[in-house]
Parts: structure tokens; C-alpha cells; sequence
């Protein structure tokens, strides 16, 4: 029995629920025959890999969600070995720069460059097929996280073997694009479903499963799910089978902690610590804390955020919320700038201590 | 119809306009009349020297140089006598070194006598190297002494945005001619030259060209891989869909006047909260922050009911913004820092 | 790294070695056995002087009585214990005392097997189990293999303990720990800062091993070595005894037989009044303390002078690794006044720390100590800890691995950021409620823990469904594999050796100072 984040991720185009707009673009390109290299961008959770999978299946019929996964060793010239996963269809391929480090450029050429070479044998050799699309799709996770050199390479690799690869970048931000990739790709952007699209979802999903509730007033319980979630979609489906689990009947009013995760709640913590006992001895509390999270691959950076978004939560002071958020871009540029995170995260805490004593 | 021709038909799809439309020779190169002026001159006397050209992308730097090649060397021979590099392609000193050298020793190839008709064929050959700028100043030194050693058969042209990162000795060894941003009839008339050619169903409501080169701020080639992102979207409907300002901002990942009007709005209300949603909603909205801020900056900086101080420090404020984007920070800590800090001194 | 000292010049830079002196083999020539000496001018002293009985051993006798009683019993299976440790600092004579007593005790020109890095440990035990009775060996164990890597010492840890529950008889087997410690007290060290008996055994294999401790080498014991040597060098008899004297009281200090013989004759040799002793090296913690407190050996100095020298102190020593001191200063400035300082004197070393991380300068290190001044009472209650750095790398990697073995092997589609923040979360809640098999699955990467820095082992892992549905999922795999045409079972132990190397900290640059630290 597979989790309702799978059972109802919709296969095809049709079966999409919400940004109707970008899913007629999606069907009108993959029709029409001269599909483009795609940039899709978007907040995580808000689709973008079901919308790609949904446009292959469009294009390739249901085959491209047999899907195997391959793990590709490459050399590098220190001699070490990198692992990196390969996920793929019969008709294209799915990789995550981020598996590979420094080696980013490399990799990836070489192995566009293995598609593009065994693909044309491929295409010469069932010239009779029935698939009128003689290119195979290559969707690069996470493309933001590419290095310049890395994408610099792509650039190139699109121009050469733009007859038989297709590229999907998939990242969360373009800010981190170079432009001539930009300027080589079609920008396709989904946002984040709005709260009434996920209600909605959900209602849908609890209808399907029958889903007991104590009370028919729904919308404020799915509103809080779906708020609680930041409208990431699957998150919010996770929640809420989650919650559904817990009990046989759903009392929509009741205490829904149980959503918040674990990591999260960990984090409003230290708020509230920094918040009541700003001393040093809880400087070296805090410190212990971070390691933790860290320790859990949970990235500083989100850890930063988080924290700065409980504490101005809890000091409503626009004074003291204006010093946090600017303490805070600081020590998160110091993050992209440094080697070690401990020290920023502790300088910030730090830092923010002071902050809330001076407007005491 | 076989493979191979199939190939050759998608191929010419899917070539981008921005080759397509390239100028084929130096009267068609839009705006840059100076340094047209003084190349037209080479061409008669077939003496080239070493030329650096520089100025702002999407000005006709590489078309330039393209046109004049061909106008010196002709179709044919220019595929052996003209070698373009894109220095930031393999940007390391070897590499560069290498390539030059093996092409700069080749011995020249003859020009056929129908080429001899038609055009100049000087006995050298061209080296482009694009974006110049991106060379480590290692390749660049390197660079230097091979310029000097082949030059009794090369000549060089150098390509870049910014001649500040050219190292001094490379530069004062080219003439430079500067490529000034295009003015805006002549980006129109080319813009309008590609539509009719590619017989574009424009929105007429709306001033659409104008959009695309507003919002390319005068990069033509931007502007020009623009409309044929939009070309390519509209068309794919069944029912061809016009191409308007929206669909241009969509595919160039231009935020909506609105969105921008809206946060200074909100910003001037300076209710923190207020401004904490709107930057959520931005975000979740998938919105790149870095193209935010420069229509935040137009917007803020041209708008006469803030008085130049304030403008001043929030010019200071969209910088350091900026700058940290630049440097891979969070792009939601960023917006709020940056909205709250304008509000603050607005 | 755990490289063998070897019997070789300290300085590189001495010319008139030869190559048959430019060796690794360790003393146990017996007299008889002994090659053709080469001119005494280029022969090192420390080959010429190295003990040939037990009885020139520089060291303490009860200590070597000590000793050659556990080795007897041991040989005669009289002793409770299979394993005679000998530990102590770097040239304290034990495996010099270790193989000539296995000479002395045992008749036989075949008389000892040593254990050397490239032997895989188990084999090497397993094998060394014939060496009893007519093959009589003693078992010496100097270098040790790897143990900062955990999969290496566990089957270290394994193997010693076989060897000691082995049902039969045994040859004698020694290990000799050269311990680096570096700092103090029982309650905080794990291997990674320090080697010491417990954290390289464990405290339950430890408790079942003979362990003799021995000490830097007391004057008396050097003298008579050192006066021996200076009877016979000729070039003595040139040298000023007084001069002679305040050298050796120098050296003597140091209590390492191996470094003062080899700086005795390079000192000779380059007739300087400056020695190049073995450095003594001031640890992380000294370091580290010397910056919290400022160092006590300037105290006749104003106050900003002793800043000022202890900085500096620290910085000639640390230059090339400033992060790890900044990283022990983060760890520990908190500890001064037993925390009761403004929160503000903590910004500003926090900051200032956090600027040093972004470029390398010793901003850090100079604020921390700078700030600290201000500070009226020093009291402290805390030690010194190691920073928690590497243990958080090293189960950020553990934990890496678990997410990542999962979407590989049961959810491909998934990002890892999802499965570890998102999925891993709900999912347990969700299927243990689901299959009504309570808390069989855990938190995907391993529940949110402390991470305390004293913990020596105990990372025992609880049984969670999750790592058995991946097991299952890999072996099918490989079932897949090996029914295809091509299954390849080295490039599957390459990949291991790979993943090794990963765990391991070798390219770690601040591993790497504090191995290099202890081995000096």
C-alpha cells in the first residue's frame, strides 16, 4: 500500500489539479514536436517533478515511469572514485549534479556525450519506429547547485547535441543560472499551490479514503495543514495522512503538533531559549543543539532561517525584527562565504541576544 | 526523406534567430557606426591590426567580427583561416595556449581564384577569442607572447565585456574599438525586420517589441531569444496564441509590474508583518530575487517623489542585497532584509 | 600514519649518512649477529648505542623487572591475561624493553613476530596462533592498523578479543600504544583526540589486558645511557663540560632516549650553542588554554605583553591550522567564570570567530583573547573539550548514508532533502500505525540525538524496519546482478574500500595535525 503522495500523484496532464495555464503550455509543447530544452523553476513541493514526469508520460506514453536506477562510478583525476545515481527510462534520464561534487562539469558532459553518441546509433538503426521524438530527455535535479564551469559546459553541450538530447534543468531559484542558459532554455515557473488548491486536494483525498471527521466545518482544519506545510504539497499530504493515522475519527479542532516536524519543532526551542534566558551559559546550550541538527543533515542554512522566522514570531518588536533580519542576511552570506557553519549559526544566536537586550 | 536530412531539417529548426538573423556583413551591424566606420577602412586596405572590441552584451561584438571575416575571407575560406574560441569554454592557460598555437602555426591555406575574384583573402588568418574578460590573467600573459610570435600571419580579436579586466599589456597591443549600448530605433527595426520574417502574430494592444527590448535593456541578442521563446510557446497552441507582454515577461522570467508596484506599496505601509507575507508570497511564488531587485531598483530609482538621500540609501541597501545574492545567500532572508531596510528609511 | 619512528637522523639535512644507516630495522641484533660497523664518524649513535641486553635498557629496572615477570608467566600460561600492553609516550624504550626480553626469554634466533600496518590484523593473529611450543614467539604489536578509522579498530577491537577468549594455548602477545594525550582528566577524550589505552581497546577489553604504563625517562636512567656515549665519542673530549652539561639538562626535559641521542650528535656535529631538540609541541588544549587564560609563563610582563606572547605563541604553532583553534575556542570560551560574563563580550568572540571562518586570519584567536581580559575572575568549572566538529561530520555521514541507501533502494524519485527533513518524519508515524507494528520503524537518518563529546562507543543502533527493507532491497538487487551476465565482485569490494575512505579522516587537514602531533 503505497503512501497518498504516490497513490494520488496524478500520471498524466490531465489528471493535474491546479496552475492550469502552465499545464496547456506543458501539453502544447510536448505536442508539438519541437519540444525545447526547459528550465523549470519553482519552491520545492509545489510540483515540478510531477509536472515533468506528467509531460514525458505526454510524450512518451506510460513507459517513462518504469523506472531503474543505475549507479555510475566515475574516476576523478585524484584518483578517487565518485558514486553518482542515474535514474532512468527507456526514454530519458535523471541526475542530481549534486552527487558529484567539484566534478559537476566532467560528469555531466561525459555522460551527455555517452547519451548523445549511442542515442544516434539507436535512432539510425529503428528509423521505422513508431515514436516520432528522436531525442531522449535528460532532466538535471537541483541545476542551481551546478558549478559556473559546470554550466558554462552545458551551454556548449546544448548547442552540439541539441538534435538528439533534450534538456530538463530543474532548480528552486534562476538566480544562480548564468544568463546564456537562461537565454537557451524556456523558462517555465511554478509557484507554490495556493492554500485553496491544496484544501482542495485534500478534500478530495478524504473523500476517496473516507476519512471520518468529528465535525463537517473542514475548511479551517485542510487551511491549517496546508499553512503548517508553507503549501508544499507533499509535505502537507504527508501531514495529513499522518494525522489520519493517529485516529479513527479526526477532531479538527484538536492540538495538530503532531504535524510540525521534528527538526522544526527542535529549532522553535531555541527560539524560545534565546527569547528567555539570553546568558552565555545558554550560548553553549544552543551550541550543543546546532551540532545535533547538524549532525542530521539538516542544512545551516535552513536551520538559520528557521530560527530567525520563530524569533520574530515570538519578539514582535519591528525594531528588534528589523536588527534580527538583518542580522540574520549577514550571517547567512557568511554561511555561503565560510567553511564551517557552527561558527555563524553561534555568532548570529549570539549577535541576537544582545539585539533583543538593547530594545528591552 | 532520409536520416541524415532529417537531421539537417531539425537542426536549421532549431538554430537559434540570434544566428539566424546575424548580419552577413558590416552594413547590417545596428548602431555601432564608429567602429564600423574604421573596420570598413581595414577591409579596403586589407590591413588588419590586433583588435580588441569591448562594451555591453547583445551589441554586436561577435556579429562584428563575424561579418567582417567573412566580408575579408569569404564563406569558404573562412572556415580555414578563422578559428573562434570561446576563452571561457576551457579557460585554462594550457588549453588556450595549445589551441592558438596549433591554429596560428598551420601554414595559410591557398584561396581558391573565385574566392581571389570576390574577396580581399589578406595572407593571415583571425583568432576571436570570446569573453576575453573571463581569461585568468595567467592565459592572458601566455597570450601576450603568442600574439607576438604569430603575428606575421594572425591577427587576434579580442572579445569582452569589461576592458578593465583585460591585463594592460594585452590591450595596449590591440586597437579598441568601444560598442556603445544599441539605440532603441535601431534595436526596434530589427526586432520588427525578425517578426515580419518569421511572420509573428503580435498582441497589437500592446507596444510588444518595445516590451522585449525594455526588458532585454538593450541586449539585442537577449531580446531576440526572447521573442523566440515566446515565438516557440504561442505556436505550440493549437490555436495560435498571440504573443503579448505577459508571455514575454513569463519567458524571460520578468516579474509582473504589479508584484513590484505591490511591494513598494507594501514596503511603504511599513507594517512588518504586512512585509513579511508579501516577501513570503513572492517566494513561494518561485520569483527569481535577483531580477526582483533590479525592477525594484528601476522602479525606486526613477521615482521622483523619493528624494535623492533616500534614494542614496537605498541604492546602498539594493547593492549589498545584491551582492550577498551574488554570493549564494537565501534568497526569502534577503528580500525581507532588503524590503525592511528600504521601509525603514523611506 | 601511525609510522614507525625510525632510527634515522632528526635533520635532513646531515650529510654524511649512509645508505646502510638510512634504515628501518629496529635494534634486536644480537651481539653476535651484529654487521661490520661502519667508521664511527658516520654511523648514527643511535644505531652504535642501541641497547644489546636487557641490562643496557635505559630505564627503570623495577620497571623492567616488571615486565620480564608478566612475560615470563605469560610464556609459562601462569599469567590471567593474554595481552601485555605497554604504553606510555614516544621514546620511553618499550619496544626496545619488548624485544630483548623476548631475546632474553626466549631461546631462538626466531623469536619474535611483529605486526606491520599492510597485515590485515585478523590474519595476522589468527596465523600467529602456531607460535607456541617449539615455534615459541613473543607477538609484538607496535604499529597499530588503522584505528581512526571506526570500521578498523572495531575488528581490532574484535580480533584482540578472540585472541583473548581463544579456547587453547597461546604465544605471549604485547602491544606497544605509544599514547598521545592531550589534555587531562578521564571523562572527555574519545579516540579522536586522544590515543590512549581506553579509547583505543574500549574499557571492557582493557579490563581484561595486563597494562603496564610506562614514563618519560627520569634523569638518572638518561644519565647513565648519555654519560656512556660521551666516555666514548672522541669529539667530547673537545667540548667544554660545562657547556655539555647545560645541553643535556636541556634535553633531558624532554625524557625522549630516542630524540637526545640523535640531537646529542647532531649538536656535536654542528658545534652550535643552539639545540634542535624535539619540539615541544603545545597541544590544541594547551593552546586553547592559553588563549582562555593567557599563557603563565609571561607573568612578569604587563598585561597586553602577556596577550600579546601568548597569542603569538599560539599562532607560530597553529598558523597552519587556525580553524581547529578557532573551532576549540568556540567550544570553550563559554567556560570562563563559569559562564557568568555579558552576553555581549560572547558576540563580540562569536563574531569575531565567524569572520576568521570566512577567510583564514587569527582575528578570532586575538579577539577571544582580547575580550577574555575583561574578565575579573578566571574561575572555571568546565575542562577544556575537543570541538564536537568531527563527531558531527561523522554521523552527518552516517546519517547522509541512510537517507541515501533508501532513495536509492526504495524511493528513487525522491530528493534526499524531502526524505530527510519531510518523509522521514511522517513516514514512521505513518507506517507504524499502518502495519500496527509499533515503533519498528525509526526516524530515517537516526532519531535527533545529543552529541556528547565523552561518548567513546555506544552508538548501538535500534532495530529499524527502514535498514531491514534497504537490506532487502540491496540483496535482491544483487540476486538481479548475479543472474544477469555481468556480475563483478571486485569493482563491489572497490566500492567499499572507497566508501572507507570516505569514513576515514585522512584528508581531513585537521586530523591529519592532530595524528602528526601525536607522533612526533
Amino acid at each position: 500500500m503505497s503512501l497518498w503522495v504516490d497513490k494520488y500523484r496524478p500520471k498524466t496532464l490531465d489528471q493535474l489539479l491546479y496552475h492550469d495555464s502552465i499545464t496547456q503550455s506543458l501539453k502544447a509543447l510536448s505536442k508539438s514536436g519541437d519540444f525545447p530544452h526547459l528550465l523549470i523553476y519553482g519552491p520545492s513541493g509545489a510540483g515540478k517533478k510531477t509536472r515533468i514526469y506528467c509531460t514525458l508520460n505526454e510524450i512518451f506514453g506510460s513507459s517513462v515511469e518504469k523506472l531503474k536506477i543505475d549507479v555510475k562510478t566515475f574516476v576523478t583525476s585524484s584518483n578517487r572514485k565518485l558514486e553518482f545515481n542515474v535514474l532512468s527510462s527507456p526514454y530519458h534520464l535523471e541526475i542530481t549534479p549534486s552527487d558529484m561534487g567539484n566534478n559537476d562539469r566532467v560528469v555531466i558532459q561525459d555522460l551527455l556525450k555517452d547519451i548523445a553518441s549511442t542515442e544516434q546509433v539507436d535512432f539510425n538503426n529503428q528509423s521505422s519506429s513508431k515514436t516520432k521524438h528522436r531525442f531522449k530527455i535528460v532532466i538535471i535535479n537541483e541545476a542551481d547547485s551546478l558549478s559556473r564551469d559546470a554550466q558554462a559546459a552545458l551551454r556548449r553541450t546544448m548547442e552540439k547535441y541539441s538534435s538528439n538530447i533534450r534538456l530538463i534543468l530543474v532548480c528552486n531559484s534562476i538566480s544562480n543560472i548564468i544568463a546564456p542558459i537562461k537565454s537557451r532554455t524556456l523558462l517555465v515557473r511554478i509557484p507554490s499551490p495556493s492554500i485553496t488548491d491544496i484544501n482542495s486536494i485534500l478534500s478530495n483525498i478524504s473523500v476517496k479514503e473516507g476519512i471520518k471527521f468529528s465535525s463537517n466545518d473542514l475548511e479551517p482544519f485542510y487551511t491549517k495543514v496546508s499553512t503548517a506545510s508553507n503549501r508544499n504539497l507533499r509535505r502537507a499530504l504527508l501531514s495529513f495522512e499522518t494525522l489520519t493515522m493517529q485516529n479513527e475519527t479526526i477532531k479538527p479542532e484538536t492540538n495538530l503538533s503532531i504535524i510540525n516536524l521534528d527538526w522544526e519543532v527542535i529549532i522553535k526551542n531555541i527560539a524560545n531559549n534565546i527569547k528567555t534566558a539570553r546568558n552565555v551559559a545558554t550560548l553553549a546550550k544552543i551550541r550543543t543543539v546546532f551540532y545535533e541538527l547538524l549532525s542530521h543533515c539538516i542544512p545551516a542554512r535552513i536551520i538559520l532561517k528557521t530560527l530567525l522566522f520563530n524569533l520574530i514570531e515570538i519578539i514582535p518588536d519591528v525594531r528588534v525584527v528589523q536588527e534580527l533580519v538583518n542580522l540574520a542576511s549577514v550571517f547567512d552570506e557568511r554561511l555561503s562565504l565560510g567553511q564551517k557553519s557552527i561558527f555563524h549559526l553561534e555568532g548570529f544566536v549570539a549577535k541576537s541576544m544582545v539585539t533583543i537586550d538593547q530594545y528591552n | 526523406m532520409t536520416t541524415t536530412d532529417q537531421y539537417e531539417e531539425e537542426r536549421l529548426h532549431h538554430t537559434p534567430w540570434v544566428e539566424k538573423y546575424r548580419p552577413k556583413n558590416l552594413d547590417d551591424v545596428a548602431s555601432q557606426e564608429h567602429a564600423v566606420a574604421i573596420l570598413k577602412r581595414t577591409l579596403a586596405t586589407a590591413n588588419l591590426p590586433h583588435m580588441l572590441f569591448y562594451g555591453p552584451p547583445g551589441t554586436g561584438k561577435t556579429s562584428t567580427i563575424l561579418a567582417l571575416s567573412k566580408q575579408l575571407f569569404g564563406p569558404n575560406l573562412s572556415k580555414s583561416r578563422v578559428l573562434e574560441l570561446n576563452a571561457s569554454d576551457e579557460r585554462g592557460i594550457n588549453i588556450v595556449r595549445s589551441k592558438i598555437k596549433n591554429f596560428a602555426r598551420l601554414t595559410i591555406s591557398n584561396p581558391t581564384p573565385e574566392d581571389l575574384a570576390n574577396y580581399p583573402c589578406p595572407p593571415y588568418k583571425i583568432i576571436i577569442l570570446d569573453e576575453a574578460d573571463s581569461m585568468t590573467n595567467d592565459a592572458q600573459s601566455a597570450l601576450r607572447r603568442t600574439m607576438e610570435t604569430y603575428s606575421g600571419m594572425t591577427r587576434f580579436c579580442l572579445i569582452c565585456n569589461y576592458i578593465t579586466r583585460i591585463i594592460d599589456p594585452l590591450a595596449s597591443r590591440c586597437s579598441k574599438f568601444r560598442f556603445k549600448l544599441l539605440n532603441n530605433d535601431d534595436g526596434l527595426n530589427r526586432l520588427k525586420y525578425i517578426a515580419e520574417q518569421e511572420d509573428l502574430t503580435l498582441d497589437q494592444e500592446e507596444p510588444v517589441l518595445q516590451q522585449v527590448l525594455d526588458i532585454s535593456g538593450g541586449d539585442l541578442r537577449k531580446a531576440i531569444t526572447y521573442l523566440q521563446s515566446a515565438s516557440k510557446l504561442s505556436n505550440s497552441y493549437d490555436e495560435h496564441q498571440e504573443i503579448s507582454g505577459k508571455l514575454i515577461r513569463e519567458t524571460a522570467g520578468v516579474l509582473y509590474e504589479e508584484i513590484i508596484d505591490e511591494l513598494v506599496n507594501v514596503i511603504k505601509g511599513k507594517n512588518h508583518t504586512q512585509i513579511s507575507n508579501y516577501v513570503n508570497e513572492i517566494i513561494l511564488q518561485g520569483w527569481s530575487i535577483q531580477q526582483l531587485i533590479s525592477q525594484l531598483h528601476d522602479k525606486l530609482i526613477l521615482d521622483d517623489s523619493i528624494d535623492s538621500l533616500t534614494k542614496n540609501q537605498i541604492a546602498i541597501n539594493l547593492f549589498e542585497t545584491d551582492k550577498r545574492l551574488n554570493n549564494g545567500s537565501d534568497e526569502h532572508i534577503q528580500l525581507l532584509n532588503l524590503s525592511l531596510q528600504i521601509s525603514k528609511v523611506m | 600514519m601511525s609510522k614507525r619512528r625510525k632510527y634515522q637522523p632528526v635533520e635532513s639535512s646531515f650529510e654524511q649518512i649512509d645508505s646502510d644507516s638510512d634504515d628501518s630495522i629496529i635494534v634486536s641484533k644480537s651481539p653476535s649477529q651484529s654487521p661490520p660497523r661502519p667508521p664511527p664518524s658516520s654511523v648514527q649513535w643511535i644505531d652504535k648505542y642501541a641497547p644489546i641486553s636487557t641490562s643496557d635498557i635505559c630505564i627503570n629496572p623495577t620497571k623492567l623487572t616488571q615486565v620480564r615477570n608478566a612475560l615470563t608467566s605469560m610464556i609459562n600460561h601462569t599469567s590471567t591475561s593474554r595481552v601485555l600492553v605497554l604504553s606510555g609516550p614516544s621514546g620511553c624504550s618499550k619496544s626496545t624493553t619488548a624485544k630483548l626480553l623476548a631475546k632474553e626469554l626466549i631461546d631462538s634466533s626466531d623469536c619474535l613476530v611483529e605486526y606491520n600496518e599492510t597485515f590485515d590484523i585478523e590474519d595476522f593473529l589468527s596465523n600467529c596462533r602456531y607460535r607456541i611450543g617449539p615455534n615459541l614467539a613473543v607477538v609484538l604489536i607496535e604499529e597499530l592498523p588503522n584505528v581512526f578509522h571506526a570500521p578498523t579498530l572495531e575488528k581490532f577491537r574484535n580480533s584482540l578479543q578472540q585472541w583473548i577468549s581463544y579456547d587453547g594455548e597461546l604465544p605471549p602477545l604485547v602491544i606497544c600504544l605509544t599514547e598521545i594525550e592531550y589534555g587531562e582528566g578521564e571523562s572527555w577524550y574519545n579516540i579522536e583526540n586522544t590515543l590512549t589505552v581506553d579509547t583505543v581497546f574500549g574499557r571492557s577489553l582493557a579490563s581484561q589486558m595486563n597494562i603496564i604504563k610506562f614514563n618519560p625517562l627520569a634523569v638518572r636512567f638518561l644519565n647513565k645511557t648519555i654519560s656512556n656515549i660521551v666516555k666514548n665519542e672522541p669529539v667530547f673530549n673537545k667540548i667544554n663540560k660545562v657547556k655539555l652539561k647545560s645541553v643535556l639538562d636541556q634535553m633531558y626535559k624532554v625524557g625522549d632516549i630516542r630524540s637526545i641521542i640523535s640531537n646529542l650528535q647532531l649538536w656535536t656535529i654542528l658545534n652550535s650553542d643552539t639545540v634542535c631538540l624535539r619540539e615541544n609541541q603545545i597541544n590544541l588544549f594547551h593552546a586553547i588554554g592559553k588563549i582562555l587564560y593567557s599563557s603563565s609563563e609571561f607573568t612578569h610582563m604587563n598585561k597586553e605583553d602577556v596577550d600579546h606572547h601568548s597569542i603569538d605563541q599560539v599562532l607560530s604553532q597553529f598558523q597552519d591550522n587556525l580553524p581547529l583553534v578557532n573551532l576549540g575556542l568556540l567550544e570553550n570560551y563559554h567556560i570562563l567564570n563559569t559562564s557568568q560574563f555579558p552576553v555581549q563580550l560572547a558576540a563580540d568572540i562569536t563574531n569575531d570567530l565567524s569572520i576568521s571562518d570566512i577567510g583564514v586570519t587569527d582575528i578570532g584567536i586575538r579577539s577571544a583573547r582580547v575580550n577574555l581580559r575583561k574578565l575579573t575572575s578566571t574561575k572555571r568549572q568546565d575542562q577544556i573539550r575537543f570541538p564536537k566538529q568531527f563527531k558531527m561530520a561523522r554521523l552527518a555521514r552516517i546519517t547522509a548514508g541512510q537517507v541515501r541507501d533508501y532513495q536509492r533502494y526504495i524511493t528513487p524519485r525522491s530528493s534526499f532533502n524531502d526524505l530527510n527533513m519531510i518523509d522521514g518524519y511522517f513516514l514512521p508515524m505513518i507506517y507504524n500505525r499502518r502495519y500496527k507494528q509499533r515503533y519498528s520503524y525509526n526516524r530515517l537518518g537516526g532519531k535527533f540525538k545529543k552529541i556528547y563529546d565523552d561518548e567513546v562507543e555506544d552508538e548501538r543502533v535500534d532495530y529499524d524496519q527502514f535498514q531491514d527493507e534497504i537490506k532487502r532491497k540491496k540483496l535482491e538487487d544483487v540476486e538481479l546482478d548475479s543472474e544477469g551476465e555481468l556480475s563483478d565482485p571486485i569493482s563491489e569490494s572497490d566500492m567499499e574500500t572507497d566508501a572507507d575512505s570516505e569514513d576515514g579522516f585522512s584528508s581531513d587537514p585537521e586530523l591529519d595535525l592532530l595524528i602528526s602531533q601525536g607522533r612526533i
